[in-house]
């Protein structure tokens, strides 16, 4: 080697440990707080907010997927009948009213008037109705209420529409409105819906503050404003109440790697963030341009098991793995500081009507390894590795799977953690064999414990769970569906998630926050389970 | 000495242990293969002796120390699970020789014997090379990472998948190497005296091809060392919690700005490692080829 060459080597080397020692160096920052909730008065029209998106949905059709990805974007396009407040209530948005008759089993929906969609035409009840329908064969939530449902017809005019069920349904308003899952039954124009039948729709056409520009799988979304919209006079409140579509674009842009959202919000390139590490707070809060947002208790953590193969579909087996998993570690190791996460055994978070803090003792997060190998003995397991199949752009997943493969090998388990992209991980859950668990978290704030029936009991979504106790659950499911009475319907809830720690056809993990990266030049945004961009504005917006 | 071992053995082991002295003492004197031989002198010690030299089992969790900086008790830190990087880092290792060494020893194996038929049979060459000029028309990297995710994440499919991406390097290697060899003297004689194709082959063109085929062997065993790290950081590689350095850098990413030595440590690892085995490469080069002995 010539002496320039090693010249070049020692002075790349030494460039890179001074580096190392700089990083090293400026880690640790000083903890800040978030900054106090913007001032309304203050807000500004114009500009462009781009958002740093960390899921790339493959169309913008809600009722085609359970995924957030599907839904987040679409909830500046379309809306619904019914939208939740803060405090989870269907609250009616595109309906001016609704009467409920016939002891709980028909709905007079009364429209608003003058509501128009993107494509100029009049929201009129044919438009709900085609929606409706279509909702009903093709999105999750659809097909819960399909069973309790007879017909949906225009009611004295082209301004109502009346709903009748075969009988009563307890949450119908609620599934209506529901922010999970995407269970939500969104308007859109009647030759849109048919045009797209029951393939994703190819021309998202909605009512919502902001209409569709332009959408690039895998690159970028851009929505810019509907100025004909109509919102609703009443105050804003979470999805409910007025709409301000104070920016002229939104732009989500789809990125993947978390180090690159935050640096494009940190340089100034991104207005906002979505879900980063919670081990980035300090880095966040000592931003001189960047905030951190945190929404507390967003989701809840769960190992779902696939019930059709061996071992897990030996309830033996499942409490064996329950009595490895210490929640308490799995919750620090992926989620940091305790101050982003909660032990909770209920189902519903704690502001619920439908909070059941008793249930789970002595089953959740209660480790005694010599009861698991007991257990794992008594269930035959023969010695098959465990796959446990994590999404790679689900982090939480991806270390929760890690640390209970630590866990549950303590007590004589194999365990084979395999992390694929997210289609890839998806195609493979969707089938009864190849995997074995499938960690996954889900919005906590949930309006009404109906979301679960939709994954809870006989071969629903991805459970592939068909035994006695299975269809013992969608026995306790359907008296929850038709119970009114709130008390005597508690009852039922407390039942279900004692039925639920009995069987376990999944365990519940933690209750954690999320944490997104706000540039400090755009306000308005509510730290809520989903992240809306009407009511956000900027506070410098840049001349055209 | 003992009297039994008769003079001319005593004399042969006397000019074998003089021709190894030169040998090293012109290894010291080229600084390429000085610098690399070290350098990978290293990384097999920290492979051979992982279990003795790491200070923590490599997959110890331990959530309440997640993210510590360096200190006496984890010398390169501990990582988002609390695992010490430093054992992780030594663990590593074995993955990355292990894999370097199962692509070269395949590699090589399947270069031999497409390359020296390419070289030798004029017939062979022509179907042989199209076939592997359309598969090096693509970067290895993309057949690898096409390979991989396609047969699955594991060590046994990462290391199908690189061999397939560089196997054809060795066989343009191989049969170029054939083909000089092939028109040299004593080949022709060899033929004209009527011993086997198999026989030329082993006997002649295999032992006097040898250089430049261990040479190449060096620069895939580098490239092999780094897309292991490549294809782990894209996901389609050794599958968590195994450490791999380029797994380690890829889960490690996110933590760059506040725990720096996850991902510097493993990175520094592989950047050494490949910087060896190139060296190494450049320095065997060196020493064998004929051209630059004087």
């Amino acid at each position: 080697m010539s002496d320039k060459k090693s010249s070049v080597l020692w002075v790349c080397l030494i460039i890179l440990l001074g580096c190392f020692s700089v990083m090293v160096c400026t880690s640790g920052k000083t903890l800040a707080q978030t900054s106090a909730p913007a001032d309304s008065d203050k807000a500004k029209f114009g500009g462009t907010i781009t958002v740093a998106w960390n899921l790339a949905p493959a169309h913008l059709d809600p009722n085609k997927s359970t995924g957030s990805e599907y839904g987040d974007i679409g909830y500046n396009i379309f809306e619904g009948l019914f939208e939740p407040d803060a405090g989870q209530v269907a609250t009616p948005h595109l309906a001016e009213s609704c009467k409920v008759e016939n002891g709980g089993k028909t709905y007079l929906v009364t429209l608003r008037r003058g509501v128009k969609f993107h494509n100029g035409k009049e929201m009129i009840a044919e438009d709900v109705i085609a929606s409706f329908n279509r909702w009903l064969t093709n999105n999750g939530g659809g097909k819960m209420v399909a069973p309790y449902f007879d017909s949906i017809t225009q009611g004295a005019g082209p301004y109502e529409v009346v709903i009748r069920l075969k009988q009563l349904y307890a949450p119908f308003l609620n599934i209506l409105s529901s922010n999970v899952a995407n269970q939500k039954m969104f308007v859109m124009p009647k030759s849109v819906v048919e045009a797209a039948g029951d393939k994703p729709l190819d021309n998202p056409v909605g009512t919502g503050p902001y209409k569709l520009a332009g959408f690039i799988p895998d690159q970028h979304a851009k929505l810019v404003r509907f100025t004909e919209y109509t919102p609703v006079k009443k105050p804003s409140s979470f999805m409910a109440g007025e709409r301000k579509a104070y920016a002229d674009e939104i732009v989500y842009k789809f990125l993947p790697e978390e180090a690159v959202r935050i640096a494009g919000v940190q340089s100034g390139e991104f207005d906002f963030a979505v879900q980063v590490s919670t081990d980035q707070y300090k880095v966040l809060a000592g931003d001189p341009k960047a905030e951190p947002l945190i929404v507390p208790e967003t989701m809840e953590h769960f190992f779902i098991f696939n019930g059709a193969q061996p071992p897990f579909n030996n309830i033996k087996a499942r409490q064996a793995l329950n009595h490895c998993l210490g929640i308490d570690a799995i919750a620090m190791a992926t989620s940091g500081d305790s101050k982003f996460w909660v032990l909770d055994p209920s189902y519903m978070i704690k502001k619920s009507a439908w909070y059941t803090p008793d249930v789970g003792k002595g089953v959740y997060n209660t480790p005694n390894i010599e009861k698991a190998r007991q257990l794992l003995t008594e269930s035959g397991y023969a010695g098959t590795p465990v796959v446990i199949l994590c999404s790679s752009a689900d982090t939480v997943s991806v270390q929760a799977a890690q640390v209970a493969k630590a866990q549950a090998e303590a007590a004589g388990f194999k365990v084979d953690v395999q992390v694929y992209d997210r289609p890839t991980a998806v195609g493979i859950r969707s089938k009864k064999e190849g995997w074995n668990i499938f960690p996954s978290g889900f919005i906590a704030s949930n309006p009404d414990p109906q979301v679960f029936g939709a994954w809870m009991g006989t071969n629903r979504w991805i459970t592939n769970w068909d035994d006695a106790d299975s269809r013992k659950m969608d026995a306790v499911f359907d008296r929850m569906m038709v119970e009114i009475d709130p008390s005597k319907r508690l009852d039922i809830v407390k039942e279900w998630n004692q039925e639920i720690y009995r069987t376990l056809p999944f365990i519940k993990l933690h209750n954690y926050s999320i944490l997104h990266a706000r540039a400090k030049r755009l306000q308005g945004v509510e730290a809520q389970p989903r992240i809306m961009f009407w009511n956000a504005w900027k506070e410098k917006v840049p001349a055209s | 000495m003992p009297s039994s071992i008769p003079a001319s053995s005593t004399a042969e082991e006397a000019c074998s242990l003089d021709r190894f002295k030169k040998m090293i003492k012109s290894f010291g004197k080229n600084r390429y293969m000085a610098i690399g031989g070290t350098l990978i002198a290293i990384f097999m010690s920290l492979a051979l002796f992982a279990p003795w030299l790491a200070r923590c089992d490599p997959l110890a969790i331990d959530p309440v120390n997640r993210l510590h900086p360096p200190s006496f008790a984890h010398w390169m830190g501990t990582d988002e699970l609390g695992r010490d990087v430093y054992s992780r880092v030594v663990f590593g290792s074995r993955t990355s020789i292990q894999i370097g060494f199962l692509v070269v020893f395949l590699s090589t194996a399947l270069g031999l014997i497409t390359g020296l038929a390419a070289g030798y049979f004029k017939r062979v060459d022509a179907i042989v090379m199209r076939i592997l000029d359309g598969l090096m028309a693509f970067p290895d990297i993309i057949i690898a990472v096409t390979l991989a995710a396609v047969w699955g994440s594991g060590k046994l499919t990462l290391v199908l998948a690189m061999v397939t991406a560089y196997f054809p390097r060795m066989t343009r290697t191989v049969r170029a190497a054939a083909i000089n060899v092939c028109d040299l003297e004593y080949v022709e004689s060899a033929k004209s005296i009527g011993c086997t194709n198999f026989y030329i082959i082993r006997q002649y063109i295999l032992p006097n091809s040898l250089s430049p085929i261990i040479v190449q062997a060096a620069f895939i065993f580098a490239a092999a060392v780094l897309s292991e790290a490549a294809l782990s950081f894209l996901g389609v590689g050794i599958k968590p919690p195994t450490p791999s350095w380029g797994g380690m850098v890829s889960q490690g990413r996110t933590y760059l700005t506040i725990a720096p030595w996850v991902i510097v440590f493993p990175g520094i690892a592989i950047a050494m490692a490949v910087l060896g085995l190139n060296l190494l490469g450049d320095g065997l080069r060196d020493h064998m080829d004929p051209r630059l002995q004087f």
